[in-house]
């Protein structure tokens, strides 16, 4: 459903991308791994558009997403979870998840749907988002992306900062997306998490993959794990 | 003290005019952070636009209708030719443009309305004066004014605090990518709003054009009273443009009735009291530039 082929990107001069090839199929977790600044949050950048590639090409389905505008990416069906979850802190929680509403594409998530799946953020509707704890924020960013109906969602460190408890939540709603058929990419740093939610794993080292399994196969295999993620 | 009620009624009459004539300004300032030094050129040419179609067609209303369009497209146009492109250069460049801006619409102006003050007679339904029990009488349009300033101050606020579109101006405010990562073309919004701050200014020009009448040079001296009124109420924030040009009205009013020797200045000094005591502006959350 999304692969990159031999993407290359960059930050200013520094050439952060250098040839990334990741395949996400239809109804697939994959986590991409690696330690930090190896390019990991550049590639999700990369592909919503925010850091365009200048080479290479990034395929959502049948189209090329490369060159197009964020937005439009976006309307294609893609949700963001970004790194630092990025709510809009000033605006109420209700009016972080209907600002970006729409009904197209797959699913068919509406508000009342989200509170069913999160009651918490109904609870605190009115609060501005900025003063909602690290996870209650993480559960609106991802409910947000959900509610704009994406076929595919990538999710940027989404267990950064939070308590081990909060981890675990966030771990089983990543879970219970993919059981209601979502694809997701997600970008992790807490290895036991991202191995108990994904079926495959990419490590990726100074802007390229570097490793490439199942995630059954990572899990087995110390060396990898230690050479790449030093642990 | 039987001096006192009518300037106060005179004081509130010419906050809502600061206030009709900074809002435009405020809101593309606060949502857009573009400092707009053509505004004044804007409310100028709403009021002669007006002028014309008062001439041509002797119907007030007409004008209220048709000015905001005319303004709002040209601001428009303005927009997605030249401005966007300043967008990420910073403040200096969207100062020198805008200024360039003025320069040449203050010369068209003159070019095709004449050097000379033209006067805007207000609607016959708005003419005639109100009298207060006998002891004093104020024109019923600057009365109308007052419903106007109040009426569009709650407009602007239902907008951006109650609707879906102002929850995405105001988040584009504080992050424009990630709005535009959820699936909003948010240069169109941004384009939007610069097409209403605009079609606000020229319509604000010609509901003051009774009042203030027309002539060249209004454009910047309407450009300095809105300048005055968001640094006292403060940069880019809608409350504060209200308070603030209430605040600077009813000093101008009462300074010039009780310390007429003032009258020239009063309100630049409260414009230096402001940013002496309180830099950021009554309502405002960040610094003056």
């Amino acid at each position: 459903m999304l692969r990159l082929d031999g993407v290359h990107a960059y930050y200013g001069d520094s050439h952060v991308l250098q040839g990334v090839d990741l395949v996400v199929g239809e109804g697939e977790v994959v986590a991409l791994l690696g330690r930090n600044g190896m390019g990991k949050t550049t590639t999700i950048s990369a592909i919503v558009g925010l850091v365009p590639p200048r080479r290479g090409s990034v395929r959502f389905g049948s189209d090329e997403l490369v060159d197009r505008a964020p937005y439009d990416i976006a309307r294609l069906g893609i949700g963001l979870v970004p790194q630092g979850r990025r709510l809009f802190p000033e605006l109420t929680v209700r009016e972080n998840l209907t600002l970006a509403m729409r009904t197209s594409g797959g699913a068919s998530w509406t508000l009342d749907r989200i509170h069913e799946m999160f009651p918490i953020l109904e609870m605190r509707g009115q609060v501005p988002a900025g003063r909602l704890s690290g996870g209650e924020q993480q559960m609106a960013a991802i409910a947000r992306a959900l509610l704009t109906n994406p076929r595919l969602i990538l999710l940027d460190e989404p267990s950064e900062g939070l308590a081990p408890i909060i981890v675990e939540q966030i771990g089983e709603i990543v879970a219970d997306l993919r059981d209601r058929g979502l694809s997701v990419l997600l970008v992790e740093q807490n290895l036991p998490m991202a191995l108990a939610v994904a079926d495959r794993c990419s490590i990726m080292s100074k802007g390229v993959i570097v490793y490439e399994g199942t995630a059954a196969e990572l899990a087995a295999d110390e060396e990898a794990r230690a050479r790449h993620l030093g642990v | 003290m039987d001096q006192l009620l009518p300037q106060l009624v005179n004081g509130l009459v010419l906050g809502l005019l600061l206030f009709l004539i900074a809002a435009g300004f405020s809101l593309i300032f606060g949502l857009m952070d573009v400092i707009n030094l053509a505004h004044g050129s804007f409310l100028l040419f709403g009021g002669y636009v007006g002028l014309t179609v008062i001439r041509s067609t002797g119907n007030f209303w007409l004008a209220v209708a048709v000015v905001p369009l005319v303004t709002g497209a040209v601001g428009l146009a303005i927009e997605v030719t030249v401005l966007r492109r300043t967008y990420t250069r910073g403040h200096l460049i969207q100062v020198l443009l805008t200024l360039g801006l003025a320069l040449i619409a203050a010369d068209l102006m003159r070019w095709n309305w004449g050097a000379y003050v033209e006067s805007v007679d207000a609607p016959a339904a708005l003419a005639g004066l109100v009298d207060f029990g006998g002891v004093f009488q104020v024109p019923l349009y600057r009365l109308a004014i007052i419903g106007f300033g109040l009426l569009l101050a709650g407009a602007m606020w239902v907008v951006l605090e109650r609707t879906r579109l102002g929850a995405i101006v105001r988040a584009g405010v504080q992050d424009r990518e990630m709005v535009a990562a959820l699936g909003i073309d948010i240069d169109k919004v941004v384009a939007g709003v610069f097409a209403l701050g605009t079609a606000l200014a020229g319509l604000s020009g010609l509901l003051a054009a009774p009042v203030t009448s027309l002539y060249p040079g209004l454009d910047f001296d309407f450009l300095i009273l809105a300048l005055v009124v968001v640094v006292v109420g403060g940069m880019g924030s809608l409350k504060g443009a209200f308070w603030g040009a209430l605040l600077v009205g009813m000093t101008d009013v009462l300074g010039k009735a009780y310390f007429p020797e003032f009258s020239l200045f009063a309100i630049f000094l409260i414009m230096a009291i402001v940013l002496l005591v309180r830099p950021q502006g009554l309502f405002g959350t960040r610094e003056a530039t």
